[in-house]
């Protein structure tokens, strides 16, 4: 047993020491990135403290002259002890700094949580937002597991898309991290494919238009069109209604399950079809493939889940199970159901962070049907 | 100019590197009962392991129902959300897959079955205390506009109430502090001078493990449960099964009021840290009175000094309205129950012992003039 005691010692590291060291390790320069791995790792103590720490705007208050924690207290209306345990808290983590006996500074990664800070986190962490409900939906888990349906509505009261729809202040937050996740990806789509032969782009369920913006900032002769649907659409126009982009980027409102604008060079589907199951994937390829006629391509951007490598996507794929009812696909499940919708695989290009663009375009009638074709010509 | 950009590829792929550390290095490097503990950090992974736990799916492999379709089959569930669950747990080291596709037991996944030795299946109830305890987390906006709990804030009752109603609730609970009593235990038997004590007494000492072990290591010792009168027989039970009736004893009470027994030594474990400071000095007040003479106290808890595990702190401060101290934090409440601190004594689990006795009085009355 004792034959590797060096062994022995690592293995009575607690698990937290570990995750310590992960954080370390994962110790991104930037503070975005830093607040991303402080509130990514599920660690619910540390993601709701950082919500109360944005949704009672202390960073504002600490940026307006107040380092005093009894008197930030006092200023956002918390009892005093609890409040100086959050902030012991995240100045461990941190958020904050200690610069004097009861006296609390930002840090670098503490005052993206400025309200109007161009990353929009102290958006992203209140605590009515779209965080505190996934969690509530995750440990739903089981129900899911029996019925094989989604669960989002058990733990919240009713569907995500709906809710969405009726609650302006959970939308928000909902389409920040939406962007976050898909802005991301925009600017590496914008130099892994040759743009030049394109002009129009339609961007299907395309939010608030993280992806297309970033794709039109680079390249000037391309036009952008996001469809979305009604209250979504209404969400994209307000964010872009003073983009630099102008009348490059239109809005229209529409739902991919039913016809789309034809004509487009095109049609981009970006961590949509993980959000539904087979049948109504391939209602929304079938719309797709529709539009984008003979000569059109539909962009699919998903992670795909590598067979040989599961640990990377599972975990993305209990998430929209329980979140939406919808799957995480290997790149064979998505041939299957892009030839379902009349669609074949043309190729795949790697994006950053395990996001594969996956390039489809309209199985030509004459690969259909090559006898009745022939004799026709 | 390449300098930095190599730094930054390397930062880069620092996130993979830990990736792999976290889901592919660190299962085969920890032993399972840690393995299972850091597979409980992360969301997804911990209410899979609840639903397959309570679904009791880790004894349907070991009975040899060992692929999705049969395990979806016997459980009545949904068979493409039962695989894709599997998948995932397999995927964490918990199961591993054949190449016929079924699916055998890890040393991870054996520790769910009902029949290991040291099982942790019933910490891993959906309808336990974790689950409620992460619900409660969300309302922790509540105790900082507060100071209060936040758990009868989400669940419309404190969890003290839930137990009372809910057997189950209280089982998962009960294994967890019988998981923190045993790995306690040991050491305190070997630490403490049991020899000089006659009685000793466990206040809200739950199913008696802690009492257990330490009578067992002591044969001279006479002991005592204290708890509240839903959870005497358990502890009852716990004793008469170790053959330790005849010189033990359940007693029915609360640390708030006077204590039913007199003992030469009160242990509060994992007690004071779910108590504001009013609370705690109440409990340590009751626990002075009834102290026979040259009595002590001893807490155990884990103190901030040591471990400044201050998300341990806001757990309990939203779960219970309760605090993690430091150690002249305890000195505080120890005095202000006009207790002494005489020594730390500090186990390899990371808990302190501090043991206390009666304070001397500051100023001792005058002598009673000779008749």
């Amino acid at each position: 047993m004792n034959k590797y005691p060096a062994l022995a010692r690592a293995q009575a590291i607690p698990g937290y020491v570990l995750d310590k060291l992960y954080h370390r390790l994962r110790s991104p320069s930037e503070p975005a990135a830093i607040l991303k791995s402080i509130t990514g790792l599920p660690n619910l103590v540390t993601l709701n403290a950082v919500r109360v720490f944005a949704t009672l705007g202390i960073a504002d208050v600490i940026n307006g002259g107040t380092s005093d924690v009894e008197e930030i207290a006092r200023k956002v209306g918390a009892d005093f002890d609890g409040l100086s345990r959050v902030l012991r808290h995240l100045v461990g983590v941190g958020l904050l700094r200690y610069s004097g006996k009861g006296q609390v500074e930002l840090t670098h990664v503490g005052a993206l949580l400025i309200k109007g800070h161009p990353s929009l986190s102290s958006e992203m962490f209140q605590m009515d937002g779209i965080g505190r409900r996934f969690d509530a939906t995750i440990a739903e888990l089981m129900h899911s597991t029996m019925t094989g349906e989604p669960a989002y509505a058990r733990a919240n009261g009713e569907p995500l898309w709906n809710q969405l729809a009726s609650d302006a202040q959970l939308a928000r937050t909902f389409d920040i991290d939406m962007a976050q996740h898909i802005g991301s990806i925009g600017l590496t789509l914008a130099h892994s494919y040759d743009w030049s032969a394109i002009s129009h782009v339609i961007d299907l369920g395309g939010g608030t238009g993280a992806l297309l913006s970033h794709l039109l900032l680079e390249h000037r002769h391309l036009r952008g069109t996001i469809v979305e649907y009604a209250d979504a659409a209404t969400r994209a126009r307000e964010t872009l209604e003073n983009s630099v982009l102008g009348s490059r980027l239109t809005v229209e409102e529409g739902s991919f399950f039913d016809e789309l604008p034809k004509g487009a060079d095109v049609y981009v589907l970006s961590w949509i079809l993980h959000d539904w199951p087979d049948r109504e994937a391939i209602e929304i390829l079938k719309r797709a493939r529709q539009a984008a006629g003979e000569k059109g391509q539909v962009f699919i951007i998903e992670r795909p889940l590598d067979p040989k490598n599961l640990r990377t996507s599972t975990e993305d794929d209990l998430r929209v199970m329980v979140f939406v009812g919808g799957r995480e696909r290997t790149l064979g499940e998505y041939s299957k159901v892009l030839a379902a919708a009349d669609l074949q695989l043309h190729s795949t290009l790697q994006l950053r962070g395990r996001f594969t663009l996956m390039i489809a375009r309209g199985i030509p009638s004459s690969e259909q049907m090559p006898g009745a074709l022939k004799n026709v010509v | 100019m390449a300098a930095p950009r190599l730094i930054k590829s390397i930062l880069g792929r620092a996130g993979s590197l830990a990736f792999w550390i976290r889901t592919s290095a660190l299962p085969r490097l920890l032993p399972a009962d840690e393995c299972l503990s850091f597979l409980m950090t992360d969301d997804v992974s911990r209410n899979a392991l609840r639903v397959a736990a309570t679904l009791g799916i880790p004894d349907l492999i070991q009975q040899g129902v060992n692929d999705a379709q049969s395990i979806a089959a016997a459980v009545a569930a949904n068979p493409d959300a039962v695989s894709r669950l599997l998948r995932h747990l397999a995927a964490r080291g918990v199961f591993a897959v054949s190449s016929d596709h079924t699916l055998r037991l890890t040393k991870v996944g054996l520790l769910l079955t009902s029949g290991h030795p040291s099982s942790r299946r019933s910490e891993f109830d959906v309808n336990g205390a974790g689950p409620r305890f992460e619900r409660a987390l969300s309302g922790m906006l509540h105790s900082i506009r507060t100071g209060e709990s936040a758990y009868e804030e989400i669940h419309g009752q404190s969890l003290w109430e839930q137990m009372t109603e809910n057997p189950s609730l209280m089982d998962a609970f009960d294994s967890e502090m019988e998981h923190h009593a045993r790995s306690t235990g040991a050491e305190l038997l070997s630490k403490y001078p049991w020899n000089r004590y006659q009685s000793v007494a466990d206040v809200g000492g739950g199913t008696g493990a802690l009492l257990r072990v330490i009578l067992d290591g002591n044969p001279h010792l006479k002991g005592t449960v204290i708890e509240m009168s839903d959870a005497v027989h358990r502890a009852r039970r716990t004793l008469s099964d170790a053959g330790l009736s005849n010189r033990s004893d359940v007693v029915d009470g609360s640390f708030f009021d006077a204590l039913p027994i007199s003992a030469d030594i009160y242990i509060l474990s994992w007690i004071l840290h779910d108590w504001n400071d009013r609370d705690a000095i109440r409990i340590l007040r009751r626990c002075r009175e009834g102290l026979k003479e040259g009595g002590r106290v001893l807490i155990i808890e884990k103190l901030l000094d040591r471990h400044p595990d201050t998300a341990m702190d806001l757990r309990m401060l939203v779960y219970f309205g309760g605090k993690e101290r430091y150690l002249s934090e305890y000195e505080d409440v120890i005095g202000e129950a006009s207790l002494a601190l005489l020594q730390t004594i500090d186990l390899a689990n990371g808990f302190c012992v501090l043991e206390c006795g009666v304070a001397s009085p500051m100023h001792s009355p005058p002598p009673e003039p000779p008749t």
